[in-house]
């Protein structure tokens, strides 16, 4: 199984990192060599593994109260841009 | 085959699956503690998580749990005892997280049905599954020409995603189907259906197809907030799509937005790059275990659901089908109809409540704009009236006079009555003495009655009322008038 | 005053009122200042320090001195830390202050310890040599008796927190282990490091790298020294839903050397392929424990060999979502844009490394449509397999030996533009956070070249204190030259 510059391009994508012509050759060529050295786990017999009994440890819930206030502030402190208490983007065409 | 629609090719069916978003009824938010409640000024009910800040972590809320078990069990579904959380991966600004904790290979829910009312039947729609999920923030693209402002307020509210079959094969069925998931909702409350704030949500899955064919291409219509433009776009989708189809193209697998100011759905996004989201499980939550205690907790605080009540309203009180419907459309009318028949004191007056409610109650609600929990009569002034028709003391026409200034000053019907002197005259002696009298004095109109001329009844009828007030007993009044026409002098 | 002293020591010389926290925090302010061209920290927050130094001095004078009162270590700068910059290593977090403070930071604060200021580290603790840092790669303090003007690496992604402790610029520091990154960086830098068991420490206010992966922990000179800093950062928090919910016990109360009737398993997979100064490190480990009375397994951890692919299949399709959030809309940095689109692709290629970046892609491909099953499920199965592996070796054994690194530290120009290379540093390591276990390294010798080596051992969960107790024996029959590089 080896990686193609389509994959590449297309995981950029749905990663949401630009990269260049240059950058995506440069992507499948590390990626290509990860991958080869990945593929060993083929070989390994799973079929004995089931997921799917679920450990005992479990879910830990919270009770249904009000803990957090009004921290408006804190929250867009860092923000890069700000307006009327909201965080500014560009325009999203829907 | 109902349901055909035709067109130029032949007939075509239409096949509606619904995606049914409800914020579940909680005070704070799915997996963090800031308030769950609509309103409030932008960022103020944020935590850092919903924020999507480095090094936060989800921790679940059991009361959503909670709900979701409880909509399970409205719904006849079956409860999971393992069910996991999910990351749905993908990249929008009102995703704070760069992905939403769903539930995608172990629902909490699955299966179940929901019956609704057609006109001429009951048709059961069956459930797949519902599943817990955070709900996303809100963005405004109206206040700047190049900027969107996103406010988190509403980021990592629970949801329910309650997802239908794909049987729904018109626009009537679908919006009944909502209109039923709702009423039961809100039964429940497990969620306040209040379209209007968005908390609850319908995406329609449509496409078109010939009877006997496979199920065609698929288009989703998002976020429509209101059951009347869930008919409307349904049934534009439908022209929409027939119109490409038989036209020799292929309707395109994508999302799209109804436009209510146009009536018009347009493309949203391509669903053919449809979106690969990488479900995979997350890993700051562990599986979600429920034993069958919790389970049964729950199940003992269920309500009487609307098909229920509607059933036994049926029965109890002898009412038809449709006005029990109207009646348990919301618990709060039901209930309030079912305190007022407590009140009342004669046998059987169920039917004739049920219908001063629906007619006359709601009526005057429409009018003034008044809802339920602030009428200017209490329940048992309503059971008091109608005892006062049922045992003749005042007629029908007069009760509704009473009715009148029962609305206006809150005052109690017997009161108004003794006030007004609208005591209904049921003194059969009295009667007969306006009837002679007005019979005497109309000499030529029961000549024409006697010849045959039956319409006359009316105009004597009209008369024997006008002198005693409209006060006279109606129904005593039109025998004896009968009475005495028939006896020639 | 030098820096030449333990936490241990620090700690015992306050509290006999040997000299004050001014003058103890002043001298590693002086150290860590004198040393910048370690490049061991990317915020210093010395004035902050000083100040708090006063207010302990105070506390220490009137005889209510917090546990760690007026002692100065350094957080790597993966915990966040409130009011304090924190990158994680990375550009696009190089203005991020955060509005709260980690539970791990915050229990040593609490306990009284005097923050110095945020460590380097790989980018996203992504790195086994702090080459990966967005601030420029640290310096290892020891240097290559062969080769003296040569910079080595002081392992990763935990290299300041290492290098800091071995050039005597603190006493101790907090570091993340995610596939040995306290170990092996503890094992290049000649001090000690422990990773916990999975969900003693809480990880809330730790930027994630790989959420089912990561785990805190203590670096220091010394066993003694781990134990207190360990005690202090662990501990059940309800706002982390993968924290243990234990008591932590006082491990300095109950250290002692321990090795009487110990079962010591030995790896025979392990000692495949290692060097001959490997080889030599872990008799000389087995004849220490010998000597004290252990008795010394040979076991077989057969799924070993799958470790790491499968570690590199795991913490990438987790980091790929966790690293999601970073997409300049609500704090971090920005590439302003003309479209949103942009704006993303932008700001996560300038901010990313390329490490980062290569990462990234990994976890998304083995989450891809049509891959989900070959690559990530698969994984976690043989990660379950792997877990099994070490049950079963544990009902034979106590604690497992095995060497911490396959060698010393390397050149810091030594590059090697393959990427597996730098991911086969950590075949000792990644097997223990695979199966959620405690490991720690001890520093026991130097190679012929005169760098440090290391040892590390592993227990079942639950199982820090006996971790310590032999890690002690070791400790005391080594005699490590622990202030060499200071």
């Amino acid at each position: 199984m080896t990686i193609s510059l389509t994959d590449v391009a297309k995981i950029s994508k749905l990663s949401s990192i630009r990269l260049s012509d240059a950058e995506k050759v440069v992507m499948q060529t590390q990626l290509a060599g990860i991958f080869s050295w990945i593929n060993q786990l083929t070989e390994i017999d799973v079929s004995n593994v089931n997921l799917n009994d679920f450990p005992q440890a479990q879910m830990f819930e919270r009770e249904d109260v009000v803990t957090a206030p009004n921290q408006v502030k804190e929250v867009t402190q860092n923000a890069p841009q700000v307006a009327h208490d909201m965080f500014a983007v560009p325009k999203v065409v829907e | 085959m109902k349901n055909l629609i035709q067109g130029q090719t032949g007939q075509w069916e239409v096949v509606i699956g619904l995606e049914v978003h409800a914020q579940a009824v909680s005070n704070a938010k799915l997996f963090s503690g800031s308030s769950a409640v609509f309103g409030a000024d932008p960022n103020t009910q944020v935590t850092f998580l919903d924020a999507g800040m480095p090094g936060m972590l989800p921790v679940l809320n059991k009361a959503c749990v909670d709900q979701a078990i409880k909509t399970g069990l409205g719904m006849h579904s079956t409860i999971n005892k393992v069910s996991v959380f999910d990351r749905k991966n993908y990249f929008y600004p009102d995703l704070p997280l760069g992905y939403q904790i769903s539930q995608f290979y172990y629902p909490i829910v699955t299966g179940g049905y929901i019956d609704i009312d057609l006109e001429n039947e009951v048709k059961r729609i069956n459930v797949t599954r519902l599943h817990l999920e955070q709900d996303a923030g809100k963005s405004t693209h109206d206040l700047h020409p190049n900027l969107s402002y996103i406010d988190f307020n509403r980021a990592g509210v629970a949801l329910m995603e309650i997802v239908s079959e794909p049987e729904m094969r018109s626009s009537q069925e679908a919006m009944a189907y909502v209109k039923k998931l709702r009423s039961i909702l809100r039964y429940l409350g497990t969620c306040d259906g209040n379209m209007e704030e968005g908390s609850l949500r319908v995406d329609a899955n449509v496409s078109l197809h010939k009877p006997g064919t496979p199920f065609g291409t698929r288009a989703e219509i998002k976020n429509v907030n209101s059951i009347r433009f869930l008919g409307q776009a349904i049934e534009y989708e439908i022209v929409r799509q027939l119109d490409i189809i038989e036209n020799g193209g292929t309707v395109v697998q994508e999302t799209r937005l109804f436009d209510p100011t146009k009536g018009v759905t347009r493309s949203m996004r391509s669903k053919e790059d449809a979106m690969d989201y990488r479900y995979f499980p997350d890993p700051d939550l562990r599986p979600l275990v429920l034993d069958e205690a919790r389970i049964e907790a729950i199940r003992v605080t269920m309500p009487e659901l609307p098909d229920a009540k509607r059933d036994r309203f049926m029965q109890e009180f002898l009412l038809t089908k449709y006005d029990a419907n109207v009646l348990v459309a919301e618990k709060e009318t039901a209930d309030f109809y079912e305190k007022i028949v407590g009140f009342s004191k004669e046998q059987g007056a169920g039917k004739l409540i049920a219908n001063w409610l629906i007619v006359e109650v709601f009526g005057a609600m429409n009018r003034d704009g008044i809802s339920i929990d602030n009428l200017p009569f209490t329940p048992q002034h309503l059971a008091n009236l109608v005892d006062l028709i049922i045992d003749n003391t005042i007629s029908g026409k007069i009760a509704k006079d009473v009715f009148s200034k029962m609305w206006e000053t809150g005052k109690a019907p017997a009161q108004l009555i003794d006030e007004l002197g609208l005591k209904q005259v049921s003194d059969t002696g009295v009667i007969e003495k306006t009837v002679d009298d007005i019979l005497a004095a109309n000499a030529s109109q029961v000549e024409q009655y006697r010849a045959g001329k039956e319409q006359v009844f009316g105009f004597l009828v009209g008369q024997v009322m006008k002198a005693l007030q409209g006060k006279a007993n109606p129904g005593v009044a039109n025998e004896i008038l009968k009475k005495k026409l028939k006896t020639t002098n | 005053m030098n820096t030449k002293i333990t936490l241990s020591q620090a700690k015992q010389m306050l509290e006999k009122k040997e000299c004050s926290s001014t003058e103890l925090v002043q001298a590693f302010i002086n150290q860590a200042t004198a040393k910048r061209n370690l490049n061991c920290f990317i915020t210093e927050t010395f004035d902050n320090a000083l100040a708090q130094a006063a207010e302990a001095d105070k506390r220490i004078a009137n005889g209510n001195a917090l546990p760690l009162d007026g002692l100065p270590i350094a957080n790597k700068d993966l915990y966040c830390t409130q009011g304090v910059r924190t990158t994680a290593g990375s550009n696009i977090l190089k203005n991020f202050i955060p509005p709260y403070e980690s539970t791990v930071s915050g229990n040593l604060k609490k306990a009284g310890a005097i923050n110095l200021g945020k460590l380097n580290m790989d980018e996203f603790a992504m790195g086994s040599a702090n080459l990966n840092s967005a601030y420029g790669p640290v310096v290892n303090p020891w240097r290559s008796t062969s080769e003296p003007l040569k910079d080595l690496v002081p392992g990763g992604s935990s290299g300041g927190s290492a290098a800091s402790i071995a050039a005597g610029l603190c006493l101790g520091a907090t570091a993340s282990d995610t596939g040995g990154s306290i170990r092996q960086p503890a094992a290049f830098c000649g001090i000690t490091g422990i990773k916990p068991t999975y969900g003693l420490c809480s990880r809330w206010g730790m930027v994630a790298f790989a959420s089912s992966l990561d785990q805190a922990g203590p670096m220091a000179h010394t066993i003694a020294d781990c134990a207190i800093l360990l005690k202090h950062m662990a501990g059940y928090d309800d706002k982390d839903a993968t924290s243990l919910n234990v008591t932590i016990p006082d491990y300095t109360a109950n250290l002692k050397p321990v090795a009487k009737g110990l079962r010591v398993g030995l790896p025979k997979e392990y000692m495949e392929g290692l060097n001959q100064e490997g080889q030599d490190l872990l008799q000389k480990g087995i004849g220490w424990l010998k000597a004290e009375g252990a008795e010394i397994v040979e076991i077989s951890l057969k799924m070993t060999s799958a470790a790491l692919p499968t570690y590199y299949i795991i913490a990438p399709a987790e980091a790929s979502a966790n690293l999601a959030r970073y997409d300049g809309v609500r704090y971090g940095a920005r590439v302003d844009s003309v479209t949103l689109d942009e704006m993303y692709q932008s700001t996560r290629h300038d901010g990313f490394g390329a490490e980062v970046k290569r990462r990234i892609m990994i976890g998304t491909y083995v989450l891809s449509a049509g891959y989900y099953d070959a690559y990530y499920t698969r994984a976690q199965k043989v990660r379950k397999l792997i877990s099994q592996d070490f049950d079963c070796a544990f009902e034979k054994v106590d604690v497992i030996l095995t060497p911490t690194t396959p060698g010393a530290a390397f050149g810091l120009h030594d590059r090697n533009d393959d990427p597996v290379a730098m991911y086969l540093n950590d075949i000792y390591t990644v097997t223990v956070n695979l199966a959620e276990l405690p490991g720690i390294s001890v520093p026991v010798g130097l190679s012929v070249d005169g760098l440090p080596l290391g040892l590390q051992l592993i227990g079942p969960k639950l199982s820090e204190q006996l971790l310590f107790n032999v890690g002690l024996t070791l400790e005391q029959a080594a005699q490590f030259p622990h202030f060499k590089a200071v």
